[in-house]
């Protein structure tokens, strides 16, 4: 007998499912992945409404999924996963989100942290000097409009080319770094402008570089095929398409509002914008979505440039090597077996990240046999962790997994109940030193206001969503 | 004389703003945005005209204060005032007219991405009380 929690039904261990008859328009159940606990906190939220919200849309496929670090977005939940069919489904920029192809670059060195610490404070300031934040201060690269075309085609590569990184950054990247589908003329004027200045710049709220170090290994096989030895530092980038991709969002939301009406289709929540995947108004979007994710991955592959530029500096003859570059918040169109058949859907992960299992042809070749590297980023006081991708997370989530801790307060809240000045010297009490823009900005990414990482992690990995590889402690921190 | 305040919100930032009449709640909300993105700025006044469209006052409000995050992070200028002239039916639905002087943004604080839709409101009852999220 399945056990209730509110409106969930518990359908196996992590499993809980959200019946179509909660809420009128329901197409598909939706699933939670969570532990009990999470499971009485999420009844009680918004992120729940979201969740049924999502399942109301035409030709969604299987189910509408929330990861364990789910919470209430806007629109879409985040931590939220949903396919449609390519042929009689959707495109939602909502179900993308704003920062389209926010992500994770995760670089490991030749160093240790013996070799680190002495040094990070001084490391941590060039970090913070050399690598733009962005806001206003512009990049060190100013584009043409015809760099800015090329850019939004080519992705990485364009750095790349350009001397910014190494041919092997591209082959650990998603999608080598560059969507196919990516036109610029789909983009609008006002995107080009936002973004014009901004590539190879950081970005603020909870975008950061950081530095830290494998303190744990859980399985050794999968971490040597990773790179990540005992003691080893790496550097993790988080940061997406800037003003670039918010724009685009901005852009198309109200494009598919006006053509929602037009193609007959009601949403309960018009942050849900969507437009058949086949209309010209879909086709479009995701041409400009994959601009936006290919300036992203042009931008993370600059910042890694210029990461790699003061490391250098500090430690001649350092070598800094891609681990994995992964999107978050993007939609793809994917090819899943879904009962029984093979489909071609166009799957929406807003907060999550996809989970490619052993022996999926699209794995880089040194990856093959151990499936996709997954970067769960924690807090800038705790942990984050190398997960990697199974089999099953390919059945049953269309390949997906959690993609950080997921927020336990509001910013509000967080700044209320912590001062950004004594959390920096509680973190270097604790051998983690932090530098922001603001006390402000900084209390507002405090730990306290995430949840463990680690509890998320647990269920992906106890669900067989994800297999544990190492655990990564930051010593510096920049958050934008 | 209109005001706002922010609310809680489990990832972004929650805006109320209000006024005696929608064009001074609009214009608060607007100097929230502008307020919340913490931008400084120096140099010679401009002014301009912004006009914007849309079927119904929630969607006005959300076109409007999207201009105004375009004009922080595109144009980076720094907002000195914001007259919201006016805001009236239209036969195709609302329109809002206002005039902004800015000078040249020095620097900005924080990144505001969009004005999202989601649980964008306009009440009129008495007061004219706005609420939206901002994705930041």
């Amino acid at each position: 007998m399945s056990k209730q929690v509110g409106p969930l039904l518990q359908r196996a261990p992590y499993r809980y499912e959200l019946p179509e008859t909660y809420k009128k328009g329901m197409r598909v159940p939706g699933i939670l992945w969570v532990n009990e606990a999470a499971a009485r906190l999420i009844a009680e939220d918004q992120s729940l409404d979201q969740l049924a919200n999502v399942a109301c849309l035409p030709g969604i496929v299987g189910a509408s999924h929330g990861m364990p670090d789910i919470h209430a977005g806007y629109g879409f939940p985040i931590g939220g996963v949903a396919a449609f069919r390519t042929d009689s489904g959707v495109i939602s920029p909502g179900g993308v989100g704003y920062d389209i192809n926010c992500g994770v670059r995760l670089m490991k060195t030749s160093i240790t942290v013996e070799d680190v610490r002495p040094h990070i404070e001084e490391l941590t300031r060039r970090l913070q000097r050399d690598v733009p934040s962005g806001l206003a201060s512009e990049g060190e690269l100013s584009l043409s409009a015809a760099d800015l075309r090329d850019v939004m085609v080519q992705g990485a590569q364009w750095a790349v080319d350009r001397g910014m990184g190494e041919l092997q950054d591209l082959e650990f990247c998603e999608d080598r770094g560059a969507m196919q589908a990516a036109d610029p003329n789909a983009v609008s004027e006002r995107a080009v402008k936002r973004g014009r200045n901004q590539l190879g710049t950081l970005g603020s709220g909870n975008h950061f570089l950081e530095v830290c170090y494998v303190d744990s290994v859980y399985d050794d096989g999968l971490a040597e095929a990773f790179g990540l030895r005992y003691h080893t530092v790496c550097v993790m980038v988080h940061s997406g398409s800037r003003g670039f991709g918010h724009q685009i969002c901005t852009d198309y939301v109200s494009i598919m509002l006006k053509a929602m009406t037009k193609h007959g289709i009601h949403v309960p929540d018009r942050q849900l914008a969507c437009a058949p995947f086949d209309s010209d108004e879909g086709q479009k979007y995701y041409s400009a979505m994959a601009c936006a994710a290919n300036f992203a991955w042009a931008n993370r592959q600059v910042l890694a440039h210029l990461v790699r530029g003061v490391m250098s500096g500090l430690f001649p003859g350092i070598k800094v090597s891609t681990v994995y570059d992964v999107a978050h918040n993007i939609a793809r169109v994917e090819k899943h077996v879904v009962e029984g058949r093979p489909l071609e859907l166009i799957v929406h992960r807003k907060g999550a990240t996809k989970a490619l299992g052993p022996g999926n042809s699209l794995l880089p070749g040194a990856y093959s046999r151990y499936g996709q590297p997954i970067l769960v980023p924690g807090d800038m006081g705790r942990y984050s962790y190398v997960l990697a991708g199974t089999v099953k997370a390919q059945e049953e989530t269309f390949g997906s997994t959690c993609h950080g801790a997921g927020r336990l307060l509001s910013r509000e809240a967080a700044k209320k109940s912590v001062d950004g000045s004594m959390l920096k010297a509680t973190l270097r009490d604790k051998g983690i030193f932090v530098l922001g823009t603001s006390n402000a900005s900084l209390a507002e990414e405090a730990p306290e206001a995430y949840k463990d990482v680690s509890e998320v992690v647990s269920v992906m990995v106890d669900a067989g969503l994800a297999r544990k590889v190492a655990r990564l402690v930051p010593i510096g921190v920049v958050k934008g | 004389m209109s005001e706002y305040r922010t609310l809680d919100h489990a990832a972004d930032l929650m805006i109320e703003a209000w006024g005696a009449h929608l064009e001074d709640a609009f214009g608060a909300a607007a100097k929230a945005v502008a307020e919340l993105s913490g931008t400084q700025g120096n140099g010679a006044v401009n002014q301009v005209v912004v006009s914007v469209r849309s079927a119904d006052l929630e969607g006005l409000l959300v076109e409007w204060l999207n201009e105004i995050v375009y004009l922080i992070s595109a144009e980076e200028v720094h907002l000195v005032s914001i007259w919201v002239n006016c805001i009236q039916r239209e036969d195709q639905g609302w329109s809002c007219r206002a005039t902004l002087q800015f000078t040249k943004q020095l620097f900005r604080t924080r990144d505001i991405k969009a004005v999202t839709w989601h649980s964008a409101r306009v009440e009129i009852s008495g007061k004219i009380v706005v609420r939206f999220v901002l994705d930041v």
